[in-house]
């Protein structure tokens, strides 16, 4: 836990020096100024020195989330606009033991913006260091940023796994749309601003708990998204050993293949429990390695007994004309062969090609269907942010599909994705056997060629005989290897199922699904939650007690008796879920003892701009009052624009209300002020 | 749609024959629905929008309106990627172009007037901004206006949807298609 303590901005606009400097206290402060006074300046400076940048730019490192008086051009005078050569932003925080940290951070893309810190206190020699951002920077020990921050604030770190099937740390920027508020963006939801870029998969389930210092379940989380991960590959694996297993049965010209459908792992492994992959070959296409070895084997034998007879018998002795006819027959059907496949190829890389087009928009459709069915997308009607004036979608020839329509599509998509699928699927068998075919008659093309060259090189019918046994042996030999390669291959597909079904079965035996039961934190959230949005009177909920239908589900959204509480109520609502929503989360974080994994601080720019009614502002000042009473170490830093007669009540609960000083928070700096500190 | 049936239906038996019209054949394209084209539209900008660095506090988004339209066409059909690959390869060294390859660029997308209509809706609805002249460039506007936009990205990404649609979009920004490759130059 940290508290804000002080922000200075010093910067140079050509040959005049500007600065400006703002210290804060614990509990709960508001700063109030006119617009254009540079409150933007103070909470923007407050989130580049915290290097949360990523929750405004594409980016790292980009300045340009900052105001322009920070980075490019400054007015010093109502006359007097100057370019910024020079500006640097220092924040201080302060630990609850003393400890004290500073972080200054250039604006100059020049020099490269990165935060240098300075540590002082806690009995050792002052430490400064010049720092590393983006990715990494939470890991690495000696030049991370993230990493000296996070160990600073004594935030605990978590990991979680990543679109791209990574695990990758959850970043202080990940949790900051829950206590940085910004004036613009960050009023719209609930963690407008959360990091999605990263990829961190359940991220807004997982900043949540994180604060709530929910170690066990960020825990249980990554487990089972690991599992899930493990999961897909486990998936992936069978399906691709069921597939070299199919090419046995396409390659016999069979139509019968293993498939995993929408089986789960654990139910596959069950299925093939004790799976073996020439008891399936054998009884569909009769695969029997040891009668045909056996057969071959006497076969062989033979042949060689009669090469070794002193006379050959003589139904082998003249068959030249035999050979001759075969080998012109061969190369006559392998050439028309050659052009059927070459055809086929042509079809199953067109059909490939279509299919896939098929699944893309099978995908997106369903994607489309999961969007439609979070009934986000397509509002029925909105107002002219000029005139304000309905605009009617239909106007722009935009008409919305339904639910029933979109689903209609993909039944079709569907239907013409299995018939292609099963025409590919016996394009393949065709070419399968095609070119099994081919490869035998290429074979025994090659030995008749050779008979045929031996028999053209006899004078003898004896000899024509020994040349005809001989060619019948080799064919023979011919066929025993590949007997044997067979074999090898079936044997080595069955070595990789026998790993995969270990693997699938010790992954059986890990629970894979369910978070447990829910904490106790996070019911005494859901109930501060309540009480909050009562005290701000959030119109959709009772005006008489805290409403006891508001509750959150398992991504801590919060529902109004299983409706979402954000599509209900007026615009303004909005900004009170947010209010009530993080304030709650820091109370509870605060109780939580040890476990507290919330860096102690809120920032809320400009809460006043989305509460623009009478009313509305008294239930907000109500609030603040119950606010400030409930913080004690806490800090709640507030940024907004307040009347002498909207500040008295406050001050009458004993709430600081500071009155910002001056025209401008950024001022030039006396000439001779500049000059002795140049000194 | 049923008056083009029926009309369909008359032909038909006029010349003795039988219409059966089967309903789940015609379900319309969902590449028209305007959700789909939106959150396409959103993940181009968040892609391939370059950042305005004079836009003050918030970094803006831009990219030109006629970039944005073609992106999210092709996005939305990936299959033609491998044309517009080798119209690219090609137009690098214009004396190898042959009149036959013009076809390898989508020019579908000049006549989908559902994106126009859709673009100008979020341009009505301060979800985007012009930034240039009629027919220049459009921005993200920022916070509460360009809400639709940003609540649909941050759906599309947190659920990991379109997957296809941003690797497309990523492999067309790196082509780096110019609006004189678009012949518009």
């Amino acid at each position: 836990m940290i508290t804000l303590k002080k922000l200075s901005i010093q910067g140079e606009a050509e040959t005049r020096q500007f600065s400006g400097e703002i210290q804060f206290q614990k509990g709960l402060q508001i700063f109030s100024a006119k617009n254009g006074y540079g409150k933007s300046s103070i909470s923007s400076g407050i989130a580049w020195c915290l290097g949360l940048d990523p929750i405004f730019v594409s980016r790292i490192n980009d300045s340009s989330m900052l105001p322009e008086a920070l980075r490019t051009k400054i007015r010093l005078s109502p006359t007097e606009e100057k370019n910024v050569t020079r500006c640097a932003i220092t924040l201080q925080l302060v630990r609850p033991t003393g400890e004290s940290m500073e972080i200054t951070r250039s604006t100059n893309p020049d020099e490269a913006g990165l935060p240098s810190i300075l540590i002082r206190g806690d009995g050792k020699p002052d430490e400064s260091r010049k720092l590393k951002l983006g990715w990494g920077s939470a890991k690495d020990e000696t030049a991370g940023f993230q990493n000296v921050l996070l160990n600073f604030i004594g935030l605990r770190t978590h990991e979680l796994m990543t679109s791209q099937s990574k695990e990758s740390l959850i970043y202080f920027e990940n949790i900051a749309s829950l206590f940085f508020i910004d004036q613009l963006e960050g009023w719209s939801n609930i963690q407008a601003q959360q990091v999605t870029k990263y990829g961190l998969l359940q991220i807004h389930e997982a900043a949540v708990e994180s604060l709530l210092g929910l170690d066990d379940l960020l825990k249980r989380r990554l487990q089972l998204q690991r599992a899930e991960y493990t999961k897909s590959i486990l998936r992936a694996e069978i399906r691709s050993i069921f597939d070299r297993i199919n090419k046995f049965f396409l390659a016999a010209g069979d139509r019968f293949s293993l498939s995993i459908g929408n089986s789960k792992v654990q139910e596959i492994a069950e299925e093939y429990q004790g799976f073996s992959v020439e008891k399936i070959l054998s009884e569909k296409i009769n695969w029997n390695y040891v009668g045909e070895k056996t057969h071959l084997a006497k076969v062989m034998s033979d042949l060689r007994a009669k090469l070794g007879a002193p006379d050959v018998p003589e139904e082998h002795r003249a068959f030249a004309t035999e050979v001759s006819a075969r080998v012109i027959g061969l190369q006559r059907e392998l050439h028309e062969k050659r052009e059927i496949l070459s055809r086929l190829t042509g079809q199953i890389k067109s059909q490939e090609a279509l299919l896939h087009t098929i699944q893309h928009r099978e995908h997106s459709a369903h994607d489309l269907l999961k969007l439609k069915r979070d009934g986000v997308g397509f509002p029925k009607e909105l107002a002219c942010p000029t005139c304000q004036k309905t605009i009617e979608p239909q106007s722009f020839n935009l008409i919305s599909q339904d639910v029933a329509s979109v689903e209609m599509y993909v039944s079709a998509l569907n239907r013409e994705r299995i018939l292609l699928s099963q025409n590919i699927h016996n394009t393949r068998i065709e070419v399968a056997r095609t070119e099994q075919w081919m490869a035998d008659a290429q074979q025994i093309l090659r030995t008749k060629e050779s008979e045929l060259s031996a028999i053209n090189s006899t004078i003898s019918g004896q000899r024509q005989a020994i040349v005809n046994v001989s060619a019948k042996l080799s064919e023979a030999e011919r066929k025993a290897e590949k007997l044997d390669s067979l074999k090898a291959e079936i044997d080595d597909v069955q070595k990789m199922f026998s790993d995969w079904h270990r693997r699938a079965s010790d992954f059986g035996r890990v629970e894979t699904e369910g978070l447990g039961a829910r904490p106790e934190a996070v019911n005494k959230f859901e109930n501060l939650f309540r009480k909050h949005l009562f005290i701000l009177k959030h119109s959709a909920v009772s005006a008489v007690e805290p409403d006891a239908k508001v509750h959150f589900d398992e991504h801590y959204t919060p529902l109004y008796d299983g409706r979402r509480l954000r599509t209900m109520g007026s615009a303004s609502d909005q900004a009170r879920l947010v209010l009530a929503y993080t304030a709650a989360l820091m109370l509870i974080a605060k109780g939580a003892g040890k476990q507290e994994n919330h860096p102690g601080f809120i920032l809320y720019d400009e809460p006043y701009q989305q509460n623009p009614d009478e009313l509305h502002k008294k239930h907000l000042i109500e609030f603040f009052k119950y606010l400030s009473s409930e913080l004690g170490e806490h800090q709640v830093i507030i940024f907004t624009s307040f009347t002498a007669e909207e500040q008295k009540p406050l001050s009458d609960a004993g709430v600081r209300v500071i009155n910002l000083p001056g025209e401008h928070f950024l001022m030039p700096v006396p000439v001779d002020e500049g000059v002795s500190s140049q000194e | 749609m049923d008056s083009l049936l029926q009309k369909l239906q008359s032909i038909l038996t006029e010349t003795n024959s039988t219409a059966r019209v089967q309903a789940e054949r015609i379900a319309p394209s969902f590449y028209y629905d305007p959700t789909y084209g939106f959150a396409v539209m959103a993940c181009v900008l968040r892609i391939a929008g370059k950042s305005n660095k004079e836009a003050g506090l918030r970094s803006k988004l831009t990219i030109n309106a006629i970039q944005l339209r073609f992106y999210t066409f092709c996005a939305i059909r990936p299959y033609l990627l491998k044309s517009l690959r080798q119209w690219k390869e090609k137009s690098a060294s214009p004396s190898l172009l042959e009149l036959t390859d013009l076809r390898l660029l989508p020019h579908g997308f000049l006549l989908d007037s559902s994106l126009s209509d859709a673009l100008l809706f979020l341009i009505s609805t301060g979800n985007l901004e012009r930034t240039g002249a009629v027919g220049g460039s459009v921005s993200l506007s920022s916070g509460n206006d360009a809400l639709l936009l940003n609540r649909l990205y941050d759906l599309v990404i947190s659920n990991d949807f379109m997957k296809s649609e941003r690797r497309a979009i990523e492999e067309l920004h790196s082509l780096r298609v110019t609006l004189t490759d678009l012949g518009l130059g």
